[in-house]
């Protein structure tokens, strides 16, 4: 949807909306980290069970929720062909070539492709009811161990929350190339592998240039208002936990412990 | 090689909650040599018309034909409309990619059956065009072998536009060029536009700029939230201050002028939109004063 | 009070072991309150003057006083860029949040405002430019004259004394450029100090005081009326004169000539009018 050019986040006032950042980004996590242990058919099953659950708290409509996983429909084909054709088991459908199908191999890759599936979902669903500067903090917050060995950590997630709310910004402008390019008779379009990888460098390298352009001038612009690198104290914003922020982080933990004994 | 389109509607994200119509029933024609201006106020969807122009959208109705052929037909050349429209964008300069800036004027002839010599030729013909003067006769202008990175915004700009010039495009469509270049950046380039038109480019301008386009354009189209409102010469589109300003387009300075020196009964026609038109009116006034 | 003193001011841009010199021995003046408009062709040096005061680039010779401070004095270098905020030019390239309230509120987190006055003094600002409302908006969502006015109140908030806009209308769209424009009138007229890069002459008719650069110098300071009107100083800057002085000289090409050379077009009809 190049054509809007909003960002990833939006507008809303539901439970997730209102949750800390730091609690939010905690609960995404140990979600995430239940989703990728959990390896049974039940297990996926309350997953998902849960991840409609909170889809349907954060009022943000399957839309939003998937947004990216349809376009990766082509990925999760080739992952479950992979698997089912190239899986090691005793158990074969049938046998051609280099090829042995499997249905072990099928589900390998269906377990796969759920949790791919499941931790785009998640994704979408922190970062559309989070704004950049609020995940910014949080991942401030997250990585704070990581600046007692001197890693600039205020100014990573800084960049990393910049970063994702220029995204639109740069979708937009890598559409604007493309159509400039085309017109000048740069072949994205042709079937040739060969041509297409060539099509590729006129596209790339003048939004790579559009990017450090920008980098440059918003640098400056942060600079300009008074933004120091590393000097500022560690995180101005005081966390104020509420019972829904504990709640969810419980929420959570329960869920993963659940995936491990499932 | 006319350009028509015929009853053409554009939506984007259809059959979604977010549908906009960007363009409805939109029809007109450019002929052969035209220089026509497009106006409108941002997003009334100036920048999709001309996309779809260059075959780089497909229309959801209506046709576009250019030469009587309809380019969205699918025995269509494409490549031929590549090389008989040419398109450039709003800040051309930011598709520059190439090492030198010889190679990225080149970039449109990549695919264009000539000899090295002919594209070679073509490449200082486009520079030349743009204001890279060789020193030699026969060799390239000084400029070819630099990179474009090391330019300034302005040569930068005209390195661009070289760029779209290379491949001979009979049909030029510029996309607000002005936005940006100094005022004699902006001379530079309103003298290129009319040179190539006088050599019998058809040229579509995308602009804000009144002044500029009511002083080179035939013909203006102006278009507001996606509706062609209206079509004709720039003394037409003007005629009717309160009507230009409810379409969003403003009137240019030369215009104004001449509307207060009409409301003051000094002029006896306010529908001027050149500047010498009105440099020569207020010398007629002034003589007109002198001998009564 | 003076907001700028400069004296001898030079700056020199360092690339592949080639030195090329932006700025040549310039020296200003710009007191307290004053509506000055740099005007100049591109890379005639203007951009880098003003990233000088903010200490953006730095001063390597010559002497600079902005509201008192030494811009080559590290430790007040923060306090010197709350005191004099910047506006760029390309809107899309100023935002760290995507979110307007975010935004506006990112220079005073910077400077540890306390965080229960933020939401008064981002609303304030969003006031000031008319953005009042605004402030949950997604700023991909903005027209380019709401960008720049969020902008704007981004550097509002911090209650500076001097406001620089570089080049700061050149993206924008007629509409978008009156918006920004009548913004920039009214904080003026809150007795701030405004410095204005453009290469619009129709805008510098406003200013108090006109900069004008050439090649990397400050060809003359003046008011509107004694820049402007000097076709012969405008062309060699490379700029073309406000339309009613084209026309002033365009009538005296061909021997007819007005008392006074009018700036704008109302000074223009009148002096037409006058005739016969």
């Amino acid at each position: 949807m190049s054509f809007l050019p909003t960002g990833s986040y939006r507008e809303g006032d539901s439970v997730l909306h209102r949750m800390d950042a730091f609690c939010k980004l905690l609960c995404t996590i140990l979600f995430l980290a239940g989703v990728i242990l959990s390896d049974s058919f039940p297990g996926y099953g309350l997953a998902a069970g849960c991840l409609l659950a909170v889809t349907l708290v954060s009022h943000l409509g399957p839309g939003t929720a998937l947004r990216g996983v349809k376009r990766m429909w082509l990925f999760f084909c080739l992952i479950l062909l992979m698997n089912t054709a190239f899986f090691e088991t005793e158990q074969i459908w049938w046998e051609w070539w280099i090829f042995r199908f499997s249905a072990d191999g099928f589900f390998q890759g269906l377990q796969v492709v759920l949790r791919v599936a499941m931790a785009m979902v998640l994704g979408n669903l922190l970062m559309s009811t989070t704004s950049p500067l609020e995940l910014a903090g949080a991942m401030e917050s997250l990585l704070y161990p990581l600046k007692l060995i001197g890693v600039p950590v205020r100014d990573v997630a800084m960049i990393l929350g910049v970063a994702i709310q220029f995204i639109p910004t740069f979708s937009e402008e890598a559409e604007a190339i493309r159509k400039a390019q085309t017109a000048r008779g740069a072949r994205f379009e042709s079937r040739k592998l060969s041509e297409k990888a060539k099509s590729v460098v006129p596209l790339v390298v003048p939004v790579f240039l559009a990017a450090f352009r920008r980098a440059d001038e918003l640098a400056m612009a942060m600079e300009a208002r008074g933004y120091r690198r590393t000097k500022g104290k560690i995180s101005k914003r005081r966390r104020h936990l509420s019972r829904r922020d504990g709640i969810g982080l419980l929420l959570c933990s329960l869920f993963g412990a659940a995936e491990i004994m499932l | 090689m006319p350009i028509e389109v015929k009853n053409v509607s554009c939506r984007y994200g259809e059959r979604t909650p977010l549908e906009v119509e960007a363009l409805r029933e939109i029809s007109f024609r450019v002929e052969d040599g035209e220089f026509v201006g497009i106006m409108g106020h941002t997003g009334c969807g100036k920048s999709t018309l001309i996309h779809l122009m260059a075959g780089l959208l497909i229309p959801g109705e209506g046709r576009i034909l250019i030469d009587g052929k309809d380019i969205n037909e699918p025995g269509y050349d494409r490549e031929e409309l590549r090389r008989t429209l040419g398109i450039v964008f709003q800040y051309p300069e930011s598709q520059l990619f190439e090492t030198t800036v010889e190679k990225d004027v080149a970039f449109a002839l990549k695919h264009l059956d000539l000899s090295k010599a002919e594209k070679a030729e073509r490449v200082r013909w486009a520079l030349e065009a743009v204001g890279f003067r060789a020193d030699s006769r026969s060799g390239p202008p000084e400029i070819a072998g630099k990179s474009p990175l090391a330019l300034s915004g302005g040569e930068k700009r005209r390195v661009a536009i070289a760029g779209v010039l290379a491949a001979g495009p009979r049909i030029l469509i510029f996309d607000e060029p002005l936005a940006g270049l100094d005022p004699s950046g902006r001379l530079e380039f309103l003298e290129l536009a009319a040179r190539l038109h006088s050599q019998g480019t058809t040229i579509l301008m995308v602009s804000h700029d009144a002044d500029a386009l009511c002083g080179y354009a035939d013909r203006i189209l102006v278009l507001d939230r996606g509706r062609l409102c209206a079509e004709g010469s720039p003394e037409e589109i003007f005629r009717d201050p309160g009507r230009a300003e409810a379409l969003h387009i403003g009137a240019g300075e030369v215009r104004r002028i001449a509307q207060v020196l009409y409301e003051k009964g000094r002029l006896q026609n306010p529908e001027i939109t050149k500047y010498k038109v009105l440099l020569d009116e207020i010398k007629r006034m002034i003589k007109a004063g002198e001998g009564t | 009070m003076q907001a700028v003193n400069g004296k001898r001011i030079f700056f020199t841009y360092e690339d592949d072991g080639v030195s090329s010199p932006v700025l040549e021995d310039v020296s200003l003046e710009i007191q307290a309150g004053e509506f000055i408009a740099v005007l100049g062709a591109n890379g005639s040096g203007k951009s880098t003057l003003v990233r000088l005061l903010n200490g953006l680039l730095p001063l390597e010779k010559g002497e600079l006083k902005v509201w008192n401070l030494d811009p080559r004095q590290e430790s007040r270098l923060w306090e010197l860029r709350r005191l004099c905020g910047m506006v760029f030019q390309n809107p899309d390239n100023q935002f760290v949040s995507s979110i307007v309230e975010e935004d506006v509120a990112f220079g005073l987190r910077n400077y540890d405002t306390p965080e229960e006055e933020i939401p008064e003094r981002v609303g304030r600002a969003l006031s000031l430019v008319g953005m009042r409302g605004y402030e949950r908006y997604s700023t991909h969502m903005l027209s380019g004259g709401q960008k720049q006015r969020v902008a704007m109140a981004g550097v509002l908030a911090m209650e500076p004394e001097i406001l620089i806009f570089d080049e700061a209308t050149s993206m924008l769209d007629p509409q978008g450029r009156r918006e920004v424009l009548a913004c920039l009138r009214q904080i003026h007229g809150m007795g701030k100090t405004i410095v204005m890069i453009t290469h619009y002459v129709e805008e510098a008719l406003d200013a108090d005081r006109i900069f004008l650069m050439q090649g990397g110098k400050l060809r003359k300071s003046g008011s509107p009326r004694e820049i402007l009107t000097d076709r012969g100083l405008l062309a060699e800057a490379n700029l073309i004169p406000p339309l009613a002085v084209r026309i002033y000289f365009d009538l005296k090409d061909s021997g007819i000539l007005l008392d006074r050379c009018p700036l704008t077009k109302e000074e223009l009809v009148e002096e037409l009018c006058r005739l016969k």
